[in-house]
């Protein structure tokens, strides 16, 4: 770990432009995400069926509806602040369930053998046949919505792809001779795992965390606007899309605002992805 | 291609002879509804977009007019014998497509087809009051009732007349792929999940169709179906958001068609289990929504409102009963005497129903000192929850209604007699005065019952009728037509204009 961390930093006056960009858009939407009740103009379930579908620039009783209203008279600007704790909190939590359970089936299979890799690496063949978005619809009809409902469904559908790579990883990693060292010292298999392999599959797990972010961003927008995510009135971004949808001929702010933002987050993380894919791949590195 | 160059020259032919039209006349009529048709077997499968293909295929035993009245059909006339049978007059001169003449044979078959519980209708429920219908002359069926049943001709008027002989020979496997009937017009293709598409029986008895062929598509997308109707690929449209509505009206060469209808958006309350199990919530929930200000605002005219659970064009609607006026103040009050304030009151909702409505009346009872929680389900499983334990069928939930039998009878009484699976109340006393009306055929005494009935429920509110329905349907300028009460899509009703 220590040592990856310092090959990093090493390279950290070399970031190119794109990259610092990218960097400054996450920024923005993560403090838009946590200062969304100090910075909004108003609340994001106060209705007012009076002024609907209004334009950007709307003005009425001393406040400015700088993105305009939407189908219930609700401040667009407002939902999309609130929007933005929800699709990153969903997608961080499920990223991290996902980490979690993926990481130690793979460190377990690849260290165990026998029937533990059998069954696990059985297991995520299984689930990974299965269309993450169908297992994902099939598991929220059976739980229910609801956030932390959602997280679940998301990390736990999602997991495989983990599990695969810190496998392989393990394996390639269990036959080096400081693992065999260890090993003949006495360590026990709970110290060995945590302490010599996991700081040495570190790396390619955060790239597969990276490019799995921006995917459950979307996967979360789309099941909410499949009505299957957050429930109203809380907003999400993809909720307030699927309403915009509709209405996207008389009020195209709506369906616009909200997917400029889910642009700008899932291509930032993917840009910074890639890059930071580039930098921790063991071939690059050599180069 | 020979084919297709026949069906061209055939109908540039039946063009040519129907010049009357040809100045205004496409000869092809496309309708985009929401879904497919689910059976083209007319005694299986029942929904709006069903009725609206293959109702053009098959005659009605007995029909309504543009007013809503009972009018006759393939039966010329009608007479009670007695409380329990009912004797049908069938015409003598209609054939099927095949050429084949439709007689009392069909008629009785028909009848008795959709109430074998073999066939597994989905229809039963309309039809099982009756025992069985019986072949008296080539031109007269007996039918023969469980108990009086008032609302029995409004059920009739659902039903298609099949052809006997076609299929028993075909089974009805192959009906439903290649329905057969005497109506105006036959199936030409049905391309399951795409399109249907009709022509015209040019033989067929009662009027000539003035168009042609009529091909109805399966556009579930709204926006798309928008886009059709703009792009001249559709020419009517059915189901279309007030919102849209409003904005299409200005557009020339589109008009808007709406009629209000005898289908009642309602909202349930669980009477039986939960916070709403206090009368009193469930009379602060009723005060607390502010109907007309739905209406206008998302309904946008396009609805009316109920003072109970039904909707004018329907037997048994009384507007003698009091509906529940917008009063907040009276609704908190109520709510602190129940001692339910931040009570937790689930609100199942599914794709179905309006989401704008569910989110506009979550607030309003959350502004009365309600904790009001939607939860969102695939219709499967709102279904079977709404249906389902009481424990666990939510507080609340909107629902559209309607029976297309213009009957209080297919209102309240599958609503909320007990032991209906979409009942989540009893009340001993309302069940003996809807029994009562459903086993009368005195039209007073049915009204006298049906308005004590209604009474009864605007005092336990086990649920509101919120507004009557209209449908909006986009069509093109140039089409000419008057759509009804019960949503029916007759073609031979519709012409061309300039």
């Amino acid at each position: 770990m220590v040592a990856f961390i310092q090959s990093a930093r090493s390279r950290i006056s070399r970031v190119p432009l794109p990259i610092i960009i990218v960097s400054i858009i996450l920024l923005i939407i993560v403090a838009m995400a946590i200062l969304a009740p100090w910075i909004s103009p108003a609340d994001p379930t106060r209705q007012n069926l009076l002024g609907r579908l209004k334009a950007p620039g709307f003005e009425r009783a001393g406040m400015t509806y700088w993105l305009g209203t939407d189908d219930l008279g609700r401040d667009l600007l407002t939902r999309i602040l609130y929007g933005a704790g929800v699709s990153l909190g969903v997608a961080v939590l499920s990223v991290f369930v996902s980490t979690l359970v993926g990481v130690s089936l793979g460190m377990l299979a690849g260290w165990f053998r026998g029937w533990a890799e059998i069954f696990i690496m059985r297991m995520v063949d299984i689930v990974m046949s299965i269309p993450a978005v169908l297992l994902a619809v099939l598991t929220v009809a059976v739980l229910g919505p609801g956030f932390l409902k959602l997280v679940l469904v998301l990390g736990l559908t999602r997991w495989p792809r983990y599990t695969r790579v810190a496998y392989a990883q393990t394996l390639q990693v269990a036959n080096l001779p400081f693992i065999k060292a260890s090993e003949l010292a006495g360590a026990g298999a709970v110290r060995i795992l945590f302490h010599h392999i996991l700081p040495n599959i570190a790396g390619p797990i955060l790239i597969v965390a990276t490019s799995e972010f921006g995917l459950m961003i979307l996967m979360e927008a789309g099941l909410s606007f499949l009505g299957l995510g957050i429930q109203p009135p809380a907003p999400s971004w993809g909720s307030i899309m699927s309403v915009g949808r509709q209405y996207v001929e008389h009020a195209w702010w709506i369906v616009a605002f909200p997917g400029i933002c889910l642009f700008l987050l899932v291509f930032s993380v993917n840009v910074l992805g890639d890059w930071l894919r580039d930098q921790l791949d063991p071939r690059s590195r050599t180069r | 291609m020979l084919k297709t160059f026949a069906t061209t020259a055939a109908l540039a032919a039946s063009l040519l002879t129907s010049a009357a039209y040809a100045q205004a006349a496409k000869d092809t009529l496309t309708i985009d509804l929401p879904n497919d048709a689910a059976t083209l077997d007319p005694h299986l499968q029942w929904d709006t977009d069903s009725y609206s293909v293959y109702r053009n295929i098959f005659d009605n035993l007995i029909t309504r007019d543009t007013s809503g009245a009972i009018v006759p059909q393939i039966a010329k006339a009608w007479k009670y014998t007695s409380d329990t049978v009912i004797e049908f007059d069938i015409r003598d001169d209609v054939t099927f497509q095949d050429g084949s003449k439709l007689t009392a044979d069909d008629v009785a078959y028909s009848i008795n087809r959709i109430i074998d519980p073999k066939l597994k209708s989905a229809q039963l429920s309309q039809f099982d009051q009756i025992i069985k219908a019986e072949v008296i002359s080539p031109t007269l069926v007996k039918v023969t009732t469980k108990s009086p049943y008032p609302a029995l001709l409004a059920q009739l008027v659902k039903l298609s007349i099949v052809p006997k002989a076609y299929v028993e020979k075909v089974g009805a496997q192959e009906f439903n792929q290649k329905p057969m009937g005497s109506g105006p017009y036959k199936l030409v293709q049905w391309q399951k999940g795409v399109q249907t598409e009709l022509q015209a029986n040019d033989h067929y008895w009662r009027v000539k169709p003035a168009i042609q062929h009529v091909i109805f598509r399966a556009v579930p997308d709204v926006s798309t179906r928008i886009a059709d109707l703009r792009t001249g690929k559709a020419d009517l449209i059915r189901e279309l958001p007030a919102d849209q509505a409003i904005s299409l009206k200005t557009e020339t060469g589109i008009q808007i068609l709406s009629v209000p209808t005898e289908r009642v958006g309602y909202m349930y309350i669980n009477a039986e289990a939960g916070a709403t199990k206090d009368v009193r919530v469930r009379q602060a929930i009723a005060y607390a929504i502010d109907t007309p200000g739905l209406i206008e605002a998302l309904l946008q005219g396009y609805g009316a409102p109920v003072n109970v659970l039904g909707a004018p064009p329907v037997f048994g609607y009384t507007d003698k009963v009091e509906g529940y006026k917008y009063d907040p103040d009276k609704a908190k009050e109520l709510i602190k005497e129940a001692g339910a304030e931040g009570a937790k009151i689930e609100f199942l909702t599914s794709p179905a129903y309006d989401r704008a409505l569910v989110e506009a009346i979550q607030q309003m009872l959350n502004d009365v000192g309600l904790d009001t929680q939607i939860v969102s389900l695939d219709q499967a499983t709102f279904l079977k929850r709404r249906q389902g334990d009481a424990a666990n069928a939510g507080s609340v939930a909107l629902g559209r209604w309607s029976c297309a039998c213009q009957d209080a009878d297919g209102i309240i009484f599958p609503l909320f007699r007990t032991g209906s699976s979409w009942a989540k109340y009893s009340n001993p006393e309302f069940d003996k005065l809807v029994d009562g009306a459903r086993s009368t055929l005195e039209k007073d005494k049915r009204l006298v019952d049906y308005q004590k009935a209604y009474e009864i429920l605007r005092a336990d509110v086990p649920g509101i009728g919120l507004y009557q329905a209209y449908s909006v349907y986009g069509a093109s300028a140039h089409l000419k037509w008057q759509p009804t009460a019960n949503e029916a899509m007759f073609v031979t009703d519709m012409s061309w204009q300039q």
